[in-house]
């Protein structure tokens, strides 16, 4: 059995209104409805039938809704009012219901609309019937208005929150820019607002960002389609040195968030470091310069005649300046690669030139040391893109290595063979190996471990770091494979058409330098 | 005749262990503390070959090069450059010195000898 009931409903979309036709009938009511579409039309329905409910469809504004609940205290009518709308936040939601609104439908949830109308009018047949309002009622309203209380106060709560949190990112030193899906800006602090030019209050749009050369509008959108960072540092002048650092990262696809840092400070000691380290270097190299030649001089006779307790010191004293001399080497090499100022140049070279090299280089050494090394290419003479020079620098420090670290008798291989991922130039040994925890770290900085230390060894742990510096500058890769008692692997995986690292996005992190 | 060779290089007490050594190998060594003196050397007694560092107050070994090569009658001495400094660091001037031979200190002196050997006409 269907129930008649008479409906008012408060809005302009006649699909709107049809949906809460259905549902009403969904229901099992028999609506009898008039529909408004201003809130002028509102008394003159109120006065030519007596409506059960009134339902205002969310095309009818929280103004319109207002005037009608003020209406309806004119007219002293306790008609229920539901309200279905899409867009309203809490605060106006509670403001609405403090006002008289029986309830509060967002438009997704229109499944709860028929619960609403039937509390709705339960409800208003207690007050129409002139009967006192039952206990249990009052208790259930003030129970209602304890939970709107509370829930005002947590917004009330989250809006100083977000006012903190607002206050915090005005006080930072970092320029912050948050911009929505459509790359326009939605907020962003003063700093941003000193660095882009204006006061501290001053808007700041694309056409702003835009006159800025620097500023890299493309790229930090990308993050928007798949990348999960955008990070760059960028040179703004030479002289006086300025730099900044910028980052991009989304925000759960809402937009993204662009941070911007100055880091002249960071980067200016970075380079006195290097200078330090450059020029006390090079101040080292002129008195080493002496001591070898004073020794070499005293080797070749020119000193006349020496016995052999002189020679034989004299011999382990030039060993040492030799060593002083790599090491300061190696510190400068590190260096160099550490601000990149070292360059790559790639040329097309042949495999068979560079192991031949390698192979006069190191037999001699091997012999004396009464190692036997041995070169073995498995490859035609190939030509493939590199910088020789660097890459003959790192294989020579693997081989040195390994000479190093294998006993008397030990055997040494240069292997040379490709598979489908480039050109592999592997280090094999039958030294005593690395143990395993170490085979991840033996190729960072100033680390040296997992192998047996002779007398006269020692070095500043930079070799492999470089070594690492140099293949990956290659776009290739280096690694160790070891079992202790049974020798070690250095392979090193050269693509065969390389583009130097850095010109393409497999780079972590750029620089940027404004000319 | 002994091969003539001229060093221009600030550190004296330098010049003077590497002279013991190429007296002693039979070269006759003549030296100038700075590039000005070494350049009017060059013109009063053209050496066979010039050792040349390039760190130096004044004029660098570089200005002395460039200048070397702009006049007709020392463009063809034979240079070696005896540096602290790699090779690599000079930037655009590696193409003004890729047809020098180039010894970083601390060289080995043997190295030095061959390669003045290797530059005897």
């Amino acid at each position: 059995m269907t129930e008649r009931i008479y409906t008012l409903i408060l809005g302009s979309s006649e699909n709107g209104a049809l949906l809460l036709i259905e549902e009403l009938r969904r229901g099992g009511y028999d609506p009898d409805f008039l529909m408004v579409d201003e809130v002028g039309k509102v008394a003159k329905s109120l006065v030519v039938a007596d409506w059960d409910i009134i339902i205002s469809d969310s095309s009818f504004s929280k103004l319109d809704v207002s005037a009608t609940i003020s209406l309806l205290n004119d007219f002293d009518k306790r008609i229920p009012l539901i309200v279905v709308s899409e867009d309203f936040g809490v605060s106006e939601v509670v403001d609405l219901i403090k006002s008289g609104v029986s309830n509060y439908i967002p438009k997704g949830e229109l499944h709860r609309l028929l619960p609403a109308i039937k509390r709705a009018l339960n409800e208003s047949l207690d007050v129409e019937g002139d009967r006192p309002i039952d206990f249990d009622l009052e208790e259930r309203n003030k129970m209602m208005m304890s939970i709107l209380e509370d829930v005002e106060s947590l917004h009330n709560a989250a809006e100083k929150e977000r006012e903190k949190l607002y206050l915090a990112i005005s006080a930072m030193d970092e320029a912050i820019l948050l911009f929505d899906v459509d790359k326009k800006v939605v907020l962003h602090n003063g700093s941003a607002s000193r660095l882009f030019g204006g006061g501290a209050d001053s808007e700041i749009t694309v056409d702003v960002l835009s006159k800025y050369r620097w500023f890299p509008l493309e790229e930090i959108g990308n993050v928007l389609s798949g990348a999960d960072r955008f990070d760059v540092d960028i040179i703004l002048s030479k002289e006086p040195f300025s730099a900044v650092n910028l980052i991009s990262v989304p925000i759960g696809g809402e937009g993204f968030l662009v941070t911007i840092s100055d880091i002249t400070k960071e980067r200016e000691l970075i380079r006195a470091k290097d200078d330090l380290i450059t020029t006390v270097s090079h101040e080292l190299r002129t008195p080493l310069t002496m001591i070898k030649l004073f020794f070499a001089n005293a080797t070749a006779g020119v000193m006349g005649e020496q016995n052999e307790k002189m020679r034989r010191a004299i011999d382990r004293a030039n060993t040492s300046v030799s060593r002083l001399a790599t090491l300061i080497d190696e510190l400068l090499d590190y260096s160099r690669f550490e601000r990149g100022a070292v360059q790559i140049s790639l040329q097309g070279s042949f495999v068979g030139k560079i192991v031949n090299e390698l192979s006069i280089l190191f037999n001699p050494i091997a012999d004396s040391k009464n190692r036997k090394f041995k070169v073995r290419v498995e490859v035609g003479d190939e030509e493939i893109d590199l910088d020789e020079h660097r890459i003959h620098q790192v294989l020579s420090n693997l081989i040195d290595n390994a000479i190093k670290f294998t006993g008397d008798g030990g055997h040494i291989e240069l292997l040379v063979k490709d598979d489908d991922e480039g050109m592999n130039f592997m280090v094999i040994d039958d030294g005593e190996g690395i143990a395993p925890q170490f085979l991840e770290t033996i190729f960072d900085r100033f680390k040296q471990v997992g192998r047996t230390y002779g007398p006269g060894i020692k070095g500043l742990g930079l070799g492999l770091a470089i070594c690492r510096e140099i293949v990956e500058a290659h776009n290739g890769r280096i690694w160790a494979e070891s079992e202790l008692g049974k020798g070690s692997k250095f392979i090193v995986r050269l693509p065969r058409s390389a583009s130097p690292a850095g010109d393409d996005a497999q780079s972590g992190k750029d620089e940027w330098t404004l000319s | 005749m002994k091969v003539h060779i001229l060093i221009v290089d600030d550190e004296g007490e330098y010049i003077e262990i590497l002279r013991e050594r190429l007296e002693f190998e039979g070269y006759e060594l003549d030296s100038a503390l700075d590039g000005s003196s070494g350049l009017q050397k060059m013109k009063s007694n053209k050496p066979d070959i010039l050792l040349l560092d390039i760190m130096m107050p004044g004029q660098s070994g570089l200005d002395v090069y460039r200048e070397m090569l702009g006049d007709p009658d020392l463009a063809d001495i034979p240079v070696i450059f005896l540096s602290a400094f790699g090779s690599e660091l000079f930037g655009d001037d590696k193409v003004l010195i890729k047809d020098a031979t180039f010894l970083q200190k601390p060289f080995d002196v043997n190295e030095l000898i061959t390669a003045i050997a290797a530059l005897i006409p």
